[in-house]
């Protein structure tokens, strides 16, 4: 594991901007993911909140994390954004839902912002560019 | 296509194979391998770990990829003492052993295409 980690830190000087996608379906994470990619983000994937703490953990830079409120796994997206909100404050939380019903419940506050699904892939672009220029 | 549940291995090798040039698509189950199938898109390499989230394991993924798009190579990666033996049945290569660097992995998918490309010659 030792080698890995070296591989991770090897993108110390890369000048992309990192979005940590947390999202437990595939293919929603695949589309959003590629897309991002294209448009010249690095992207991490994430398929649960515990994994996103991980990743977190392990010192990988994230400039912003676009995550799911309904998780697989205990750790809900609220959960995530208030464990970034106590351990990585600077680091903006962009969260989405098809819920209508959890669309109220997101508390946004000026590192925390809502996006309802079904998001246009062009939106989430602006949003996270818009999010992390304001950081 | 990266098959693996432990996101830190999956975000290195992904990583590491994009940086390479490779399109890489990131699941952590079998069945995610089926729904890139289904939608059409094209996949020439998997790489599974033998432990994956779901019903099926890497050996069972192998087995049905093998049966069903024999122009897919799949590689296999355990942490799992044992499954080398079991492994070595499916794959003539055998697994790529953990914790292992992701320019094994390259190097692997390098000699499975350039093996390809020789065969398809024939």
């Amino acid at each position: 594991m030792e080698e890995l980690v070296a591989t991770r830190q090897d993108h110390a000087e890369d000048p992309r901007k990192v979005v940590l996608i947390v999202e437990d379906d595939f293919q929603v994470r695949w589309l959003a993911s590629e897309y991002l990619r294209t448009v010249g983000f690095r992207v991490i994937e994430a398929a649960t909140a515990d994994e996103a703490i991980a990743v977190l953990s392990s010192r990988t830079k994230v400039h912003i994390i676009f995550s799911d409120i309904n998780l697989a796994g205990e750790v809900s997206g609220h959960d995530l954004a208030r464990w970034m909100a106590k351990n990585y404050p600077k680091v903006p939380v962009l969260l989405t839902s098809g819920n209508e019903k959890e669309w109220a419940s997101v508390e946004t506050r000026p590192m925390r912002a809502f996006l309802p699904k079904p998001y246009a892939l062009a939106e989430i672009q602006r949003r996270v560019q818009e999010m992390i220029a304001r950081n | 296509m990266v098959v693996e549940p432990d996101v830190l291995v999956r975000m290195t090798v992904a990583e590491y194979l994009r940086d390479c040039g490779y399109t890489v698509i990131e699941g952590v189950a079998a069945g995610d391998v089926w729904k890139v199938l289904d939608s059409g898109k094209p996949l020439d390499v998997v790489l599974a770990d033998v432990k994956l989230n779901g019903d099926l394991d890497g050996f069972s993924l192998s087995r049905r990829i093998r049966q069903t798009h024999a122009n897919i190579d799949v590689i296999l990666t355990s942490g799992i003492s044992g499954a080398a033996n079991k492994s070595q049945q499916l794959c003539e290569d055998g697994p790529i052993r953990k914790p292992y660097h992701p320019k094994d992995v390259e190097a692997r998918i390098k000699s499975l295409m350039e093996r390809r490309r020789s065969s398809d010659k024939s």
